[in-house]
């Protein structure tokens, strides 16, 4: 029989999630310990780059030093292809170092940021199972007892609150019945090590190709020549159109050493490794009785990026608050972890769900030839008018998303072309020159021509995503409400804020 | 509780589930068919069904049951399959019921043919985007397209049938009573209302727009409107009413329905080991003790009848049978009667149908220039319809010559019982509409171009078409009825089924809701499901709350249209003189007087039942899936943008031409006129502006 072990929380999962929330439990002084499958450094499928917002809290962790940040090369630059244009090329502008967040973000390959983030949960406190693999989670009598296996020894720990920090295959929300299966918020992806690079240290590379949307790709450099390469598209897109994601990875590569002058002898240095992103458009209860998901065990991941490190963190900080209230008032029930979905949505609904409308929109295929344009003109957009590109969200790389100024913005910009592309349209009609095709027409007719196939394709899915689009639009709600976004001045700041 | 067939082994009951898997010898009754074989361990525990009724309704029950591992014995009165959708050879040459018109939103029915048959609806049917009208002495087909596009609803404007404002006022008469939300079990007396009545109840209805309506539902479904039941239509405009998928409103299928649709249906029946009796004539169905029925049928040519006791049964007949099976009048015959174990079933009785004469009319000659949609003879008597099956059936059985199909959608208004004689009085009608057959003497007229070998006339009196008619909804038999009769189910397209309207859909619908409800008894006397779930497929239609806010929406429209055509009226009646001007004033004020009145009530009305359906979405009919109403207004708001990009782009759809429709095209381009006007003025005091600028942007 084995040995069981009573402690206050259990964390399941030391990835950046799991370990932020080891610490800050255990910085609150409860005895929290972290069940970590893998022996760090471990790899982890990622693109490893942290956002500003990311790197803050990493700072008030206390691990730069430990993460040699100093010595890393600042992301501050971006080429952005579509297809084998370059519509894109210089400084990000809108990384303005606000609210304690540094103006660039930063590439850290994750077998050493897990590694050094659980070590510092350790530091503070937390007891850590490393090699430690969850098996079974049950309720007993208000409790969890959670069964894992070390090696070939049985583990049981016992305790009234589990935090599942485990991943998309996250266990804890599978035992609890809250693993995410719809694919319309779910994305695949794809990355790889390249060395043998002639590539600038501090600028990122992201491309779109027509035949890979919904879906982007990256190039991050690291240094001595090497970069972390990959792409992610929507799963639901992949299974309709019958698309393989290996498939486009290899044309990914094979196009970046054309498109790229830097990647002509790009040499692939590693196993392309496939990967799942949960992303937040697909969240849905994220507590149940004696605990809470957090992380990608509970879809925390941007639908536009599938950036999730800083939101797994963030997640982690706000979730932290509800399990030590729980621990105080010694109450369990699902209904005492409810104040963390109060917290989370509060925390991430105003900008999450502008980005999943937006992610919504994107999801038609059909529509390649609009969504293309449209993305390609924001991006332009946001790199040259640094206003737009702050508000403008993750989907164009900004930190204080203002969907409310970014549709006006947006709406603006579409009247212009449309109304501008109109009249001149209907000038030349009336004074009878016939039709003559300009951009505004071009892109209606474009949009036309993504409507009619979709249409024709597939009517019911058709209807059901513009049921899709109808209810994201109506859950704006709190988007346009908001005076700042919560998630620029952090997590940190709002549990303080709201407390 | 305990009955004869409990004592089947559990074991080999929950092994029916696969019965193809299993290989052991058979031990009994391999009589069946081929691949019964594969099935012979099973035969011992599969229960035994009967389905009486070899129509739509009881093949689908038939094959859905067959596809769970149920022993089905399918018995059917004529020597064919199909009932109504059945046709009969003479002379070597078929005639079907009537060419039938299958509906693009037929899910059930799609779904029986596509998976079940596995046939590729391309392959055996046309799409036809809605069918025509022909007007006496004229040779101007008016199309009417099923509005389910802004092209169709443009044109159907065009189409000069009906004044423009007219037919908005159709349109919005369909979308009011889409709208309405009546009680789902058609008891409330209120409701009980046939659309006339409807129609009198609404500020907006003129007479010609009762007329259009009446006209529709005669030619289709040989009911008046005064007689037909307005909850009942208003369902069938919900499933048909699917503006703006761009759906054809119908198929028709490329062959008679015998070689096209029942044969296959009968082969996979065969194929899945259904013991077929046809010529078999069930004449009774009792009830044993432990409910099971009991029937009795006279097989054609036997001396005696037949009887067998089964363990579940499915009765799919027309309404007039079904009740008489009900009530089982003959005496001396044991068992308990239908009628006893279920009293509410006595209302069968009062469901009634009607025989609509079908003249195939074959022809020497090829007729240049007629459609291939099927033609409403606007104006006819006996409410005719005329279709070109040489132009949809293999070309080889017509050697380039015609054969119309010639349809009496009022049947008993033709004067005669006589085949024959019933025949000429509808080719005297359609002579009115085609001069080619003026002058036909008497049947089998050799002056004539009518080939008469290859012609036929049916009266149809023996496949009667279930009416709709006001109230019925409430004494239509239920799929089952458990308490009462746990081993008896009902099919047919007089079964209360979400597609109220007696249509094919309605029949397969109910036949699978039915086998449905066999497997459910079967697994709640069993304790064990056998085979997968059957399940109906759900029709995607748009939610109450939509059709409330369309109607809100077109409201304004309605009495816009409303006022036009009194004005009109008015016109007219001062137009033609004499002393009933001071009349026709009178009427017109009146006319307009109530327009804000009704038209205020109506909105308020329209405004508070949108508001409920919003408040309580549970109201919402659960039988089919629904699609909300920002979803819709999202595509509405495609479709006219698409619209628009059409235009913008230059592109040119087909649209019918007719004088109306250039009328119709004259108000637009005196709008587009007036705006271009408006424009171009306003264009030009912009560059006029902008070039002040540039010069003094010059000078500094
Ligand atoms: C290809 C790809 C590229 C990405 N690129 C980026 C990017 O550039 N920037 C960014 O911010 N995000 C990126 N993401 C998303 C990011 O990787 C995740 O959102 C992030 O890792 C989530 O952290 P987490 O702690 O919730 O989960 P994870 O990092 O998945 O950590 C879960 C941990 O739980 C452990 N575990 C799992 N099951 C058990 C068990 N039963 N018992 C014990 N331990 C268990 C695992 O070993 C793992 O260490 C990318 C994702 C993919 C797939
Ligand atoms: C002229 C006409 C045109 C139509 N046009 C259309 C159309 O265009 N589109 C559309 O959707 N629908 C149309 N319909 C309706 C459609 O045909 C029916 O709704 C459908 O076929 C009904 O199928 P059913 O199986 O319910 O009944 P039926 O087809 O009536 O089947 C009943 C079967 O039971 C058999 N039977 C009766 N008594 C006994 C007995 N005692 N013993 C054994 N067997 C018995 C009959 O012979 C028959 O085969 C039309 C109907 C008619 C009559």
């Amino acid at each position: 029989m084995a040995r069981t072990q009573r402690i206050d929380a259990i964390v399941v999962g030391g990835g950046p999630a799991g370990s932020a929330m080891g610490w800050s439990l255990a910085k609150r002084g409860i005895n929290v310990a972290i069940v970590e499958r893998a022996v760090f450094p471990r790899e982890k499928v990622c693109g490893d780059f942290v956002e500003p917002a990311g790197l803050r809290i990493i700072e008030t962790m206390g691990c730069t030093q430990a993460l040699d940040l100093g010595k890393r090369l600042p992301i501050t630059r971006n080429r952005v292809y579509y297809e084998a244009r370059l519509p894109y090329h210089g400084e990000i502008p809108y990384y303005d170092g606000a609210h304690g967040m540094p103006p660039h973000g930063y590439i850290i390959p994750r077998d050493q940021l897990d590694t050094v983030l659980l070590q510092n949960a350790e530091d503070a406190g937390a007891t850590v199972f490393r090699g430690t693999s969850a098996k079974a989670l049950e309720r007993e009598g208000g409790a969890n007892i959670l069964t894992a296996k070390q090696g070939k020894e049985e583990l049981r720990i016992e305790a009234p609150v589990v935090v599942g920090a485990d991943g998309v295959q996250s266990m804890v929300a599978k035992a609890k019945d809250l693993r995410r299966t719809d694919r319309r918020h779910i994305g695949a992806s794809q990355r790889v090590y390249l060395d043998n690079l002639d590539i600038e240290e501090g600028e990122a590379t992201i491309w779109f190709d027509e035949d890979q949307i919904p879906g982007y790709g990256w190039m991050f450099p690291m240094n001595g020549g090497r970069a972390n390469m990959g792409i992610g598209l929507l799963t639901e897109t992949c299974d309709r159109f019958d698309m393989s994601v290996q498939q486009c990875f290899r044309d990914a590569v094979e196009r970046l050493r054309f498109r790229h002058p830097g990647c002509r002898n790009a040499r692939v240095a590693s196993k392309p490794l496939g990967g799942a992103v949960h992303m937040y458009g697909g969240v849905t209860r994220n507590h149940f009785a004696g605990g809470i998901l957090v992380g990608d065990a509970g879809s925390f991941v941007d639908p536009m990026t599938g950036e999730g490190i800083t939101q797994g963190m963030e997640s982690s900080i706000l979730g932290a608050r509800s399990v030590a209230a729980a621990l105080e008032a010694g109450q369990f029930g699902q209904d005492q972890f409810a104040s963390f979905e109060h917290d989370f949505r509060a925390y991430f609904d105003p900008a999450m769900r502008y980005l999943v409308l937006l992610a919504q929109l994107l999801r038609n295929r059909h529509f390649h030839e609009s969504v293309f344009t449209a993305t390609r003109k924001g991006f332009e957009k946001a790199q040259v008018e640094s206003s737009f590109g702050e508000i403008s969200g993750t989907s164009f790389g900004g930190l204080n998303v203002q969907p409310l100024a970014m549709t006006g913005q947006l709406l603006w910009s579409l009247a212009d072309h449309f109304l501008r592309g109109g009249a001149a349209a209907l000038t030349d009609a009336l004074r009878g020159r016939g039709f003559t095709a300009n951009g505004a027409v071009e892109d209606l007719l474009a949009w036309q021509r993504g409507w009619r196939a979709s249409t024709a394709d597939d009517l019911p899915w058709h209807m059901s995503w513009l049921g899709d689009i109808a209810k994201a639009a109506g859950e704006l709600g709190p988007s346009f409400l908001m005076d700042e976004n919560p998630r620029l001045r952090g997590p940190f700041a709002f549990v303080e804020g709201t407390s | 509780m305990s009955t004869k067939t409990k004592v089947k082994p559990k074991k080999a009951a929950s092994k029916a589930k696969r019965p193809a898997a299993k290989k052991s010898a058979p031990k009994s009754k391999p009589k069946t068919a081929k691949s019964g074989a594969a099935t012979a361990r099973n035969a011992l525990a599969a229960p035994e069904v009967a389905v009486v009724g070899g129509g739509l309704a009881g093949m689908t029950a038939a094959l859905k049951l067959l596809q769970a591992g149920f022993k089905v014995t399918l018995f059917e009165r004529y020597d064919r399959l199909g009932g109504n959708t059945s046709s009969q050879a003479v002379n070597g040459v078929e005639h079907d019921v009537y060419p039938h018109m299958f509906c693009d939103w037929y899910a059930n029915f799609w779904s029986l043919f596509e998976q079940d048959l596995g046939l590729k609806r391309e392959d055996h049917f046309v799409a036809h985007p809605g069918s025509m009208m022909l007007a006496p002495g004229s040779d101007d087909y008016v199309n009417m397209l099923n509005p389910t596009s802004l092209e169709a609803v443009v044109a159907n404007m065009k189409s000069g049938s009906m004044s423009p404002a007219e037919l908005v006022l159709l349109g919005y008469s369909g979308v009011d009573l889409a709208a309405q939300g009546f009680d789902s079990d058609g008891l409330n007396q209120m409701e009980k209302l046939d659309v006339n009545g409807f129609l009198y109840s609404r500020g907006y209805a003129t007479e010609a727009v009762a007329e259009m309506q009446n006209y529709l539902l005669t030619l289709v479904w040989s009911i008046d409107s005064a007689k037909t039941s307005a909850r009942t239509y208003g369902n069938f405009l919900q499933h048909s009413l699917r503006f703006p998928d761009h759906s054809p409103f119908d198929w028709l299928l490329k062959n008679s329905l015998n070689a096209g649709l029942v044969e296959p249906l009968r082969a996979k029946l065969e194929e899945l080991g259904c013991s077929i009796r046809t010529n078999a004539d069930v004449q009774s169905v009792r009830l044993d003790d432990d409910q099971r029925p009991m029937l009795r049928w006279q097989a054609d040519g036997a001396k005696r009848t037949s009887a067998k006791t089964f363990d579940f049964g499915v009765l799919a007949v027309p309404s007039a049978v079904l009740a008489d099976i009900v009530m089982c009048r003959k005496a001396g015959i044991g068992g308990k009667r239908i009628i006893d174990c279920e009293p509410e079933l006595a209302n069968l009785r009062r469901l009634s149908s009607a025989a609509i004469p079908v003249l195939d009319l074959y022809l020497k000659e090829k007729l240049d220039d007629f459609p291939i949609d099927s033609i409403g003879l606007a104006g006819s008597n006996y409410g005719l319809t005329a279709l070109d099956i040489s132009q949809l059936w293999p070309a080889e059985l017509f050697d380039g010559k015609s054969a119309l199909i010639i349809a009496a959608s009022d049947g008993d208004a033709i004067p005669s019982e006589n085949p024959h004689e019933a025949a000429m009085l509808m080719l005297a009608e359609l002579a009115r509409f085609y001069p080619q057959f003026e002058g036909v003497k008497h049947w089998g007229d050799p002056d004539s171009i009518i080939d008469w070998d290859k012609s036929h006339m049916r009266l149809n009196l023996d496949y009667k078409l279930f009416l709709d008619d006001t109230g019925s909804w409430s004494w239509r038999p239920r799929a089952s009825y458990p308490e009462g009769l746990p081993r008896l189910t009902f099919a047919g397209d007089l079964c209360r089924t979400d597609v109220e309207m007696a249509t094919m859909e309605g029949a397969v619908q109910s036949g699978t809701l039915a086998a449905a409800a066999v497997q459910a008894q079967d697994a709640a006397q069993t304790g064990k499901a056998r085979g997968n779930p059957i399940e109906d497929v759900p029709h995607r239609l748009y939610s109450p709350t939509t059709f409330r806010a369309a109607k809100l929406l077109l409201l304004p429209a309605a009495y816009a249209a409303y006022s036009l055509v009194a004005l009109k009226r008015y016109r007219a009646a001062k137009a033609s003189g004499g002393d009933h001007a001071g009349e026709a004033l009178a009427t017109l004020i009146e006319d307009l007087a109530l327009v804000p009145p009704k038209a205020a009530t109506e909105l308020g009305q329209g405004a508070y039942s949108f508001y409920r359906s919003l408040v309580d979405r549970d109201e919402e009919d659960p039988g089919d899936e629904k699609i909300g109403l920002s979803a819709a207004a999202l595509m509405v708001l495609g479709e006219i943008a698409d619209y628009a990009a059409s235009q913008v782009g230059g592109e040119k759809r087909a649209a019918p031409e007719t004088a109306a429709g250039q009328a119709f095209e004259g108000v637009l381009g005196q709008i587009a006129g007036i705006a271009g006007r408006a424009y171009g003025t306003m264009r030009a005091a912009a560059d006029q502006s902008c070039s002040t600028k540039r010069r003094w942007r010059v000078k500094r």
